[in-house]
């Protein structure tokens, strides 16, 4: 009778929601026994704020799981602005519920340290890394220098700007497009910096906001315009045009005359943690030769140097870096956002 | 099985529509009773305050000798021991002919093994043998009808309810199962209250008929008693469209008021002392005659005599005739062989009542 | 005779105290003692009274602490407000022009292949509306396959989808199949002997369908109108990716930003108001459809068949219109996404050399992916489960007992419907750090059953109302406890249908976007959500690609759905 069918189809239902639920339950670790110089900790479970790309933070947990089977990784990702803002909520409304937080600027941290929201740790092997990366009070380390340049469509674009100066052009009104620093942390660091640098400052900011650049919310949906023609010139982090042009994508970088801003990807420690050992190893992991070689393989520029370079990207002494005072940078961050805001959206 | 006796029992509704009224009615043991009356007048109503499914705002109800229902108590159907069999059967659709039946069976706790034979005798008892993995859906309705009937006999129940339980079914079949119903329950001598609207069926399967009327009994008694003496113009005019005639008896003579309708004493039944009355006539006592004095209406072919309703002067008067059947528009006399008197100091509510089956009212 | 109301054979059973008259002492001992079905009934109405309205009471309190009125009609939200407003409006009436010209050209004109044509048109429902938004982005976003053709033969782009217009047009396309359901529904139910009426009395085929049919589906109409205004007002998806990229910013999209970047402080005030008005506006809309089906005609059932219009001339033409434009609706983004999908990135041309299952491949075994999808399937099913216990059980309560209080317990379970998943979201989220579910996947699951359980209910009231109460004394008379009857009897009567109730709200859970993107807590998100985190970040080939397999999934499911229900 009909009744039976349904009856069937409701137990399927159920066999599957169980099925599923026992699957969630248990992780497949991956069986290496390959040798470690870590000690395998036990079980214990961190949570990462962070805003990298799904992709990447995923391949980045489950490297890290190889060493590290019996910790559990929970990662909640949105942009460095967004993720402020919930550390905010959290903040008001209790104790913040991440254990680790990896974000595009130091700015962000420097603030966070300021309030005593951090642990002072510093990583194994910290003497093998990029010590502009390093926070000397050891609140934060970076993982990645992450320059942001201008990106052109090869197909749309025959001669490509060279500099910032470029970008005021005319030739280049409407075609411009650049990512929203209420939500990307870098965006807005470099507002900052932009603002700060002698060369361009408020001035050139005007010349730029002339030029009604469209504002994306975020580096990706930025780069993916510029790839597909529909703003041929974009600002843009390098890694990602990288990516697509490794893709087959039509797009390419210009490295700016005046020197490119960088943001290092930091990762913190929040001090009210209750799984410090974790975390530590979590941290320990982003700048070990293995985790920074992963980095490589996922086009960053590495902290370290004996990991190399990703393909097609120029070695750091070939690009001119904008290195300002990063306390300068933190105390005007919020005031440079906002008069971004009021040029441009 | 046991008996049913209702006492004073009436029914008021929240809205203060009156249900039920002073119901006095003792129903022996092993009786097939049969409630008759118009729509509304309140016999299934009656039914189901026995069946306990509405409650009696005064009165109680007996069943054998334990109190049902009155002022401070109320047994729920379920524990009242009785089976009923509903209009629309009420087979339930998702189990099979056999568990529908067992259902009481199970309820009650009886042991698979006894179950099974218990269901078995009473598939056999209605007709139903081989059904029992049936699906009732794809049953006609005189089947489901008798699985419903074998759900309601086979907890042994007190008293079989039967609420119009036949009236869905088509003509043929109803008669057949009317046969059948009559047969299994004198078989087994279990008591039944059965409601229904069809007078012949209430006459003809009955040991007493109690004729209901406003949430009131009009008569009690057995179908002969019914027919021949009716206790009122409005019994006589529903059980057997007796035509009503309104006038005075005086010396010997019962004059109809405006009419020129005259029957001897002699021919009259309650005729005692002078005044004024009415007098109630059965089709069957009408005779008539071709002459000039009435003309034929409508005149339908019966097997037991054909129905002829004829123009009297402005009254129409239902006749039965065997014989040659007349045709409408001819010309006829009317002769009365025998009529009821009723005088006229009955309540008013029983003249109020007073209609001819096919025609107009009169007083 | 004095009138005697017959007991209706679909009364109910008087041994309830609602209904039995009481004695003129007053306390006698009642014999309804409470029973199982009292019990049963304060059961569901605590389980009622904490799954609905606790968070919009919750809202109301909470908005009515601190008055925020003032803040509604400056800025933002009052721009967010009015393009909510005009939003929802415009595609209200959109959808229900589509749906009443689809309605009376495929259910009562000789269109070629109607059958055909009507399954078509109904497929924008088996689609999630945001996995629509990105489908369409890659037809008529600003290099959208339809504008590059364009550009290609007239030098510019033929219609830029961002924006107001390209919302209002989304949100008219996934919800005409609403009002076409509707509409047609009211005109099976129109006697044709009407129509036939007008033309003996000498009016022509389109002027009896006009004059007549068409003003007798006006209570239809409206109710499609409120219905679908009512839906859209609140939807989170299609504005999100359409709209925002244009700054085009409605209630919806506000709120997720209000909740996600804390522009404004004591966000959840500010919403906990937004919400209010939200529900004023949803009571409001319902009131009005309650007060015009009241005053619907009765019409009684013809016995011939609908009389079909032939179209004569214009029967080429039309059928030609209608299968393109249904074809374009339905097709077109299908084959966008399959397109987004299989190129590897942005800007790679479209040629047989570029095509790579990469992407899908990607997409699917992504670990982000794979919780997503877990998590929605758990969530859908849990939710499945629930709302068919729940519902059955209020269902079978309201529609086969007497008592005062069902029409309030049906209206409270049914309430959610007509409220915005915008406002249940809030609700939930103001309530969970204190009952302690913040930050879980079990704060989306209640919101699930808030939601969805007026599903249930809704499926099983037809099946269980057209069954006489003679099904539940018949038990009684055996012998049966009165929960017991409702048990054995109604209850697994109408199992079936809540089964298929049940099914119903796992489909439509597994690819709802705007409860649980609001209640996104680390490692709680629903393939939702997934699809539109990954939309957000710009990787718009991943997000196509599992964006086509969910829509896949979806129409293979209800299609076999479908079939089974046959």
């Amino acid at each position: 009778m009909n009744r039976k069918h349904y009856v069937a189809t409701a137990a399927t239902f159920v066999a599957l929601g169980l099925v599923l639920t026992g699957c969630t339950a248990a992780e497949p670790a991956p069986a290496e026994d390959t040798a470690t110089t870590v000690t395998q900790l036990d079980a214990a479970t961190i949570t990462v704020y962070t805003s990298e790309p799904q992709e990447k933070i995923d391949a980045i947990v489950a490297a890290y799981n190889e060493e590290q089977p019996n910790v559990t990784v929970e990662v909640f990702r949105a942009g460095t602005g967004d993720l402020t803002a919930r550390i905010e909520a959290e903040r008001t409304s209790g104790d913040v519920q991440a254990d680790v937080l990896l974000a595009a600027d130091s700015a962000t941290f420097e603030a966070y340290a300021s309030d005593d929201l951090l642990l002072a740790y510093t990583p194994a092997d910290v003497e093998s890394l990029n010590q502009d990366v390093v926070d000397p009070e050891g609140f934060y380390t970076g993982t990645r220098i992450i320059p942001t340049v201008i990106a052109y469509n090869t197909t749309a674009i025959d001669t490509p700007p060279s500099s910032w100066h470029d970008l005021t052009d005319s030739e280049y009104a409407g075609k411009i497009t650049m990512p929203n620093p209420d939500v990307s942390g870098a965006a807005a660091y470099n507002a900052a910096v932009w603002m700060n640098t002698d060369d361009l400052g408020e001035a050139w900011l005007e010349d730029l906001a002339a030029n009604k650049p469209v504002i994306a919310d975020s580096n990706g949906p930025v780069s993916q315009a510029v790839a597909a023609g529909t703003q041929p010139v974009g600002i843009v982090v390098d890694y990602l045009v990288r990516e697509l042009k490794a893709a087959g994508s039509p797009i390419d970088v210009a490295y700016p005359t005046e020197g490119v801003p960088y943001v290092s990807q930091p990762v913190g420690i929040f001090a009210s943690t209750d799984a410090q050992e974790a975390s530590e190893s979590f941290v320990d992991f982003l700048v070990s030769e293995a985790g920074q070689t992963l980095a490589v393989e996922q086009s960053y520029l590495p902290v370290r140097s004996d990991v190399g370079t990703p393909d097609g990207a120029p070695s750091m002494d070939d690009i001119t870096i904008l290195s300002p005072d990063l306390d300068l940078i933190a105390d005007t961050k919020t005031a440079a956002v906002a008069r971004f805001n009021e040029l441009f959206q | 099985m046991s008996s049913v006796t209702l006492s004073d029992v009436g029914l008021t509704y929240p809205d203060g529509t009156v249900g039920l009224s002073g119901i006095d009615l003792a129903i022996a043991d092993g009786e097939f009773v049969a409630l008759v009356g118009p729509s509304g007048s309140g016999k299934t109503t009656l039914l189901r305050a026995i069946a306990g499914f509405l409650r009696p705002t005064s009165g109680s109800i007996h069943l054998g000798d334990s109190l049902v229902a009155d002022a401070s108590t109320l047994v729920a159907p379920e524990r009242r021991e009785l089976g009923m069999v509903f209009q629309q059967h009420a087979v339930w659709p998702h189990w099979s002919v056999e568990r529908n039946i067992a259902y009481p069976l199970r309820l009650a706790g009886v042991p698979k093994v006894e179950r099974r034979a218990r269901v078995d005798e009473v598939m056999a008892l209605v007709g139903l043998e081989g059904f029992e993995k049936r699906n009732p859906t794809t049953l006609s309705g005189g089947q489901r009808q008798r699985v419903a009937l074998a759900r309601a006999i086979v907890g042994r129940p007190r008293v079989l309810l039967l609420d119009e339980a036949l009236s869905a079914l088509d003509e043929p079949l109803r008669d057949k199962l009317r046969l059948e119903l009559q047969t299994l329950t004198r078989s087994i001598g279990l008591t039944v209250v059965h409601v229904t609207h069809d007078r012949d069926e209430a006459l003809a399967l009955a040991d007493r008929v109690v004729v209901l009327d406003g949430g009131r009994i009009q008569q009690v008694g057995t179908p002969p008693e019914l027919v021949t003496s009716p206790v009122s113009p409005a019994v006589a005019t529903f059980l057997s469209d007796a035509t009503i005639f309104t006038g005075r008896l005086l010396a010997d003579v019962f004059s109809a008021a405006g009419h020129e309708c005259r029957v001897d004493a002699a021919l009259l039944e309650g005729g005692g002392s002078d005044g004024d009355g009415s007098i109630a006539v059965l089709p069957e006592d009408v005779t008539l005659t071709p002459g000039a004095g009435a003309t034929v209406m409508s005149s339908l072919y019966g097997r037991g005599g054909n129905d002829v309703v004829v123009d009297w002067k402005g009254i129409a008067v239902r006749c039965r005739v065997s014989g040659r059947r007349p045709l409408a528009g001819e010309s006829v006399d009317v002769r009365i062989a025998r009529a009821m008197f009723y005088p006229s100091r009955l309540p008013a509510a029983a003249d109020a009542h007073v209609r001819t089956a096919a025609g107009r009212l009169q007083g | 005779m004095s009138p005697n109301p017959t007991p209706r054979v679909a009364g109910p059973v008087v041994t309830d105290r609602a209904r039995a008259p009481r004695s003129p002492r007053g306390s006698a001992r009642r014999a309804g003692r409470p029973d199982g079905v009292d019990a049963v009934r304060i059961a569901l109405w605590l389980v009622v009274a904490a799954v609905v309205l606790l968070p919009l009471g919750a809202i109301v309190w909470l908005a009515a602490s601190d008055n925020h009125l003032p803040l509604l009609l400056g800025g933002d939200i009052a721009e967010a407000g009015l393009n909510s407003l005009v939003s929802s409006v415009s595609s209200a009436i959109g959808a229900v022009v589509v749906g009443t010209a689809l309605a009376l050209l495929l259910d009562r004109t000789d269109l070629r292949g109607r059958r055909v044509l009507r399954l078509f048109a109904l497929t924008p429902l088996l689609v999630p509306p945001f996995v629509g938004a990105i489908a369409w982005i890659g037809i008529a976003g600003p290099t959208g396959s339809a504008n590059a053709l364009w550009t290609q033969w007239f030098g510019a782009p033929l219609w830029n989808i961002y924006g107001a217009d390209g919302v209002i047009f989304l949100l008219t396309v996934h919800s005409y199949p609403v009002a076409y359901i509707i509409v047609s529904a009211a005109l099976r139910r129109i006697p044709s002997d009407l129509e036939q009426a007008a033309r003996i009395s000498g009016a022509s085929a389109i002027r009896a369908v006009l004059t007549i049919t068409v003003p007798l589906l006006r209570p239809a109409i409206l109710s499609a109108f409120t219905l679908v205004a009512v839906g859209n007002l609140a939807d989170f998806g299609i504005p999100s990716i359409i709209g925002l990229p244009e700054r085009y910013v409605t209630l919806s999209t506000l709120i997720y930003r209000y909740i996600q970047s804390g522009t404004v402080e004591s966000p959840l005030e500010v919403i906990a108001t937004i919400g209010v008005v939200l529900l004023v506006v949803a009571a409001a809309a319902m009131v009005i459809d309650m007060l015009v089906s009241r005053s619907r005609w009765e019409l009684d059932a013809s016995a011939s068949s609908a009389q079909i219009l032939p179209l004569g001339v214009a029967r080429l033409p039309l059928t030609l219109v209608a299968w393109a434009g249904v074809l374009a609706i339905t097709l077109l983004p299908l084959s966008a996404l399959l397109t987004q999908s299989l190129l590897p990135a942005p800007g790679v041309p479209l040629a047989w050399e570029n095509l790579t299952l990469d992407n899908i491949v990607r997409a699917t075994t992504a670990p982000a992916t794979v919780t997503g999808a877990v998590n929605s399937v758990v969530l859908s099913v849990l939710a499945g489960i629930i709302c068919a216990v729940i519902g059955l059980a209020i269902g079978t309560l309201v529609t086969r007992t007497a008592a005062r209080s069902n029409t309030a317990l049906r209206t409270v379970a049914m309430l959610p419907q007509a409220i915005p998943g915008l406002v249940i979201a809030v609700g939930w989220l103001i309530i969970a750090p204190r009952i302690g579910l913040f930050n879980t996947p079990w704060l989306i699951l209640c919101a699930y059953v808030m939601a969805f359980v007026a599903i249930v209910v809704q499926s099983v009231s037809a099946p269980l109302r057209s069954t006489p109460m003679t099904a539940e004394e018949a038990a009684r008379i055996s012998g049966a406890s009165r929960l017991r009857a409702l048990f054995d009897i109604s209850w697994r009567m109408a199992l079936p249908a809540a089964i298929s109730g049940g099914t119903l709200v796992v489909l439509t859970a597994v690819r709802e976007l705007t409860i649980s993107v609001l209640l996104l807590a680390p490692g709680a998100q629903t393939l939702g959500v997934s699809i539109f985190s990954l939309q957000q970040a710009g990787a718009y080939n991943a997000a196509s690609a599992l964006s086509l397999i969910i829509t896949l999934v979806g129409l293979a499911g209800l299609g076999l759905a479908a079939r089974r229900a046959r």
